[in-house]
């Protein structure tokens, strides 16, 4: 188990910053998943602590220990790449063994870990063969199994899932957080998926641009998101965001607007007409045209028709305001909302 | 100073050694390769200019230094290296000539996936892994002049006298060129072939639907497809031209009188079979030289145009 | 209904018969030098040169091949020449060729472009024009009398090089960082995962060495001056000029031991000759 920090880390590559200044704390034990756009610098963060990719300036530590030019062998962290990068050469069992016969691991040693390991990871009647031979979940589980078989003090991975079909995805989502579970090590996963982030995080990272926008744990980060760009980034449909007065800003989420037949009573309430309406299953996304802007609606009931007049309605608590630059405000909402509304020239136009 | 700062020092002092030890690995790992290449490839390229400028033999190379007198003597004294040059030429042009249009005849003639198909390209592919010399003999064998040779006996069933194939200056050259078309056919329609299979289909089968005539798809669509590789075969077959040797000095040596003498077969000659006359043989291999570093950038032209064209 | 169908295929294939029976007749015609060759190494003398010739021997002898291997310093030795040449040649080459592609490939260093240049240069440069220098520095190092000067000056494949270090450049990073994180050295990175993975571009590459050097007949004939470094490619004119009159049964039974090694080899890769030479003539 280990504690990762990063101090003042600046990459770049050539003339092309990827990181800025970074300073963060990946916790011992906890699942830190760094997400953000591609080219945010997610990645690049995830090579330094591997040691494949070398900060340009800045120091990374590992426990305390200054690790910025230690040799990726004796760092004591396993990785599993996007790809896998499976030795296409080699059977899955010296895949496991590679890492272990090269830091010298005794014969019966290595062969009741590959054991230990190919079981837990259902790879046992697999271990002979060579993975050319084997589906992409099976790849993915050698590359875990490659990785866990050294029993890492921190276990890093670059957008495992991307390369796996929907349903194998979400499996695979599961049984490493039971990994997790079961390893209590550090993970650091990078994805630029917001809802793997959510679902499998402890932590968020969220990042954009070779900075830190926010870090916290999914609840936080869906609930108190700190500008515009973190509450539009997190959730899916988008939180609908209007402009108001002065630049400033409304947010709400889809599925906090309820969506019915006749006015109701909350502060913010509209009529609208339903444009489009796509059946999920156990929900239904509507977009509805308001007066000036079109909203999207995520609603449990599905008997809404294209055409229908509706009216939509949503908490107090569930509206966020944003700044002219997108910065969240916080204090004295209900003034602010007062104040809009004088501006827009009346807004309950029920 | 503080302790922060020559921590720094002392790291970039540590990163500077590690990467020139790492070129001094690279350098290693690229020495033996480098050593054969200068030794065998660039210096005689040099060396041959300055060979050019001696008269000497291969005792004694350096015996007098004589100038441009030798280029000066291929050139206007010389009875023998224009005729040279010239049988190169012609054998050259009939040859680029006969390759590329066969090579594409067949190459369209094997398109479809058939095993007839795969097992005609195998065929015709075979003489170009068979030693030049190996061909060489084996078509003097046919081309015997004599009433038991081969092609004469097939003559001799149609009541046709024999012919002296490899004998005359007339058919000598001749004979020479359709045994190396022979030899050269499968391999270039092979390239032209894999070229063609690149071609996605559905350009055909759009043109199938635009109901264009099958010439029409040719030389219209096909061709102009291939133009890259085609341009990169009269490149090829010509500078592999200008180096025939094996099958020559084999099947004619030179003759009869000087009718097949190519190029290599004049440096070979005046290089070591001669008196004193390694700089002549010299100042002609800087000529194949220069024809062949001017074909090579001709391709790279080539090359830049075929960029454009994808 | 079967028959139907029966009838249907053959409807479509009858267009294309015409077409067929041109085609095999020219893929036998492609083929007919190397029969001839093949069974006038079967005749004796006496019927290789009668009028008009018989296709298939009436006495089929093994006369030609018990003359010639006993003929002069004996074909035996010639045999053994080549070999011995075409293998140190490949052997050379693939342990000069592994390092400097790696480097070329994975490594940087200053005078990098420079050094690779040498490379394509030595692909474009025909042995036409380096070998009157290589030879007067054989002479020089006195090497003449021995097999070195059909060997050395071939050990750097400059074919070899360019396509080795484009199938290294192929392999993903993420798998040699892997390796380093499983705390590989490079050397293992090499040996262990860059040169397995390479595999079947070292046969290609060894495959076309095997046949131009095998073939090879211009080098030795400029580079040797005594029989007894010479290979078969050398033997055959030798055998040409020993007798009275040129004995083709026998210049074709020395034929037949250069040819068919490569014909060996051919038929039963054929697939893979044919796509590699594809690969190397589109590059």
């Amino acid at each position: 188990m280990a504690q990762i920090e990063f101090r003042q880390v600046c990459k770049s590559f050539g003339n092309a910053k990827v990181i800025e200044d970074c300073n963060l704390v990946l916790q011992d034990g906890k699942f830190t998943v760094l997400v953000g756009a591609s080219g945010c610098g997610k990645t690049t963060l995830l090579r330094m602590v591997a040691g494949i990719g070398p900060a340009t300036s800045g120091q990374v530590l590992m426990d305390g220990r200054d690790i910025t030019d230690l040799e990726p062998g004796k760092r004591d962290g396993a990785m599993v790449f996007q790809n896998y990068a499976i030795y296409p050469t080699m059977t899955v069992r010296e895949n496991i063994e590679f890492g272990l016969r090269n830091k010298k691991v005794p014969k019966t040693e290595r062969d009741r870990l590959i054991k230990e390991v190919a079981e837990s990871v259902g790879l046992m009647t697999y271990l002979d063969r060579k993975p050319g031979t084997l589906s992409g979940g099976q790849r993915q589980r050698i590359a875990l199994a490659r990785a866990m078989v050294k029993k890492p003090k921190v276990f890093l991975m670059d957008e495992p899932l991307s390369n796996l079909d929907a349903k194998l995805r979400v499996a695979m989502r599961v049984e490493l957080i039971e990994l997790h579970e079961k390893l209590k090590t550090t993970f650091v996963y990078v994805t630029h998926d917001q809802v793997e982030a959510m679902s499998m995080a402890d932590i968020i990272v969220l990042m954009d641009k070779g900075k830190i926008l926010q870090e916290g744990t999914p609840e936080d980060i869906y609930n108190e998101p700190d500008t515009v760009f973190i509450a539009q980034f997190i959730g899916s449909p988008a939180m609908n965001v209007i402009p108001l007065a002065e630049g400033y800003q409304l947010g709400y989420r889809p599925e906090k607007v309820t969506l019915d037949k006749v006015p109701g009573i909350a502060t913010y309430r509209r009529r609208g007409e339903i444009l489009t309406r796509e059946m999920l299953g156990s929900e239904t996304l509507y977009k509805v045209q308001l007066k000036d802007c079109a909203v999207m609606v995520k609603s449990l009931h599905d008997s809404f028709k294209m055409g229908d007049q509706v009216y939509i309605q949503v908490d107090e608590r569930n509206l966020y305001y944003f700044d002219a630059e997108g910065r969240r405000i916080r204090s004295d909402k209900g003034s602010l909302f007062e104040k809009c509304a004088t501006l827009a020239g009346g807004n309950n136009d029920a | 100073m503080t302790r922060e700062e020559s921590t720094q020092k002392r790291l970039r002092r540590s990163a500077g050694r590690r990467k020139r030890l790492g070129w001094a690995a690279s350098y290693l790992m690229v020495l033996p390769a480098t050593l054969f290449l200068l030794a065998f490839t660039i210096y005689p390229m040099f060396n041959l200019v300055h060979l050019s400028l001696f008269k000497g033999n291969a005792m004694n190379p350096y015996k007098q230094f004589v100038g441009l007198d030798n280029y000066k003597n291929i050139f206007f004294v010389n009875h023998e290296f224009l005729p040279a040059l010239k049988n190169t030429a012609y054998y050259t042009l009939a040859v680029v000539v006969l390759l590329i249009s066969f090579a594409v005849i067949f190459a369209v003639w094997m398109f479809k996936d058939r095993r007839i198909n795969d097992l005609a390209q195998t065929v015709f592919f075979t003489p170009h892994l068979i030693a030049a010399v190996s061909c060489a003999f084996i078509w003097s064998w046919l081309y015997n002049s004599n009433n038991y040779g081969l092609f004469n006996s097939v003559l001799g069933f149609f009541h046709i006298a024999p012919v002296r194939w490899l004998d005359t200056t007339e058919t000598a050259m001749n004979s020479v060129i359709i045994m190396n078309v022979w030899k050269g056919i499968g391999y270039y329609a092979l390239i032209i072939l894999s070229a063609l299979k690149a071609v996605p289909p559905e350009i055909y089968e759009a043109a199938k639907l635009d109901s264009a005539p099958r010439l029409t798809v040719f030389f219209k669509i096909t061709l102009p497809m291939l133009s890259p590789q085609l341009f990169m075969l009269l490149v090829t077959i010509t500078t592999g031209s200008f180096r025939v040797f094996d099958s020559i000095r084999i099947m004619t040596g030179g003759g009869p009188g000087a009718s097949t003498t190519v190029l290599t077969m004049f440096i070979y000659d005046y290089a070591f079979q001669r008196n004193n006359a390694l700089g002549i043989g010299a100042a002609a291999g800087v000529v194949l030289m220069v024809i062949l570093i001017l074909l090579t950038l001709l391709d790279f032209k080539g090359l830049e145009k075929k960029v454009h064209y994808q | 209904m079967r028959n139907a169908q029966i009838k249907r295929r053959l409807r479509n294939y009858l267009p294309s018969l015409p077409g067929d029976i041109l085609k095999i007749v020219v893929v036998l015609l492609f083929l007919f030098p190397f029969y001839w060759m093949m069974i006038t190494a079967f005749k004796n003398h006496n019927e290789a040169i009668v009028t008009p010739p018989t296709l298939w021997p009436k006495v089929f002898t093994f006369g030609n091949f018990i003359k010639i291997s006993k003929m002069g310093i004996g074909l035996t030795h010639y045999a053994i020449n080549s070999v011995a040449i075409t293998a140190s040649i490949i052997i050379i080459q693939l342990a000069v060729m592994i390092p400097a592609a790696y480097a070329f490939a994975r490594r940087d260093f200053p005078l990098k472009g420079l050094l690779f240049g040498f490379v394509l240069v030595a692909f474009m440069v025909p042995g036409q024009i380096t070998y009157i220098t290589t030879y007067l520095t054989m002479a020089k190092l006195k090497l003449m009398n021995t097999l070195w000067p059909q060997i050395i000056p071939f050990g750097a494949n400059a074919f070899g090089i360019f396509m080795l270090r484009q199938s290294f450049k192929q392999i993903p990073d993420e798998i040699v960082e892997s390796a380093k994180l499983d705390n590989a050295t490079e050397i293992q990175v090499m040996a262990k995962i860059m040169v397995p993975m390479s595999k079947s571009s070292m046969i290609t590459i060894a495959m076309f060495s095997f046949i131009s050097h095998w073939n090879e007949y211009f080098w030795p004939l400029v580079m040797t001056n005594s029989e007894k470094v010479r290979p078969l490619t050398l033997a055959i004119e030798k055998i040409k000029d020993a007798e009275y009159g040129i004995q083709w049964n026998s210049i074709m039974a020395a034929n037949c031991i250069l040819v068919v090694p490569v014909l060996i080899i051919f038929l039963f890769a054929s697939k893979k000759i044919i796509e590699a030479f594809a690969y190397r003539g589109l590059k």
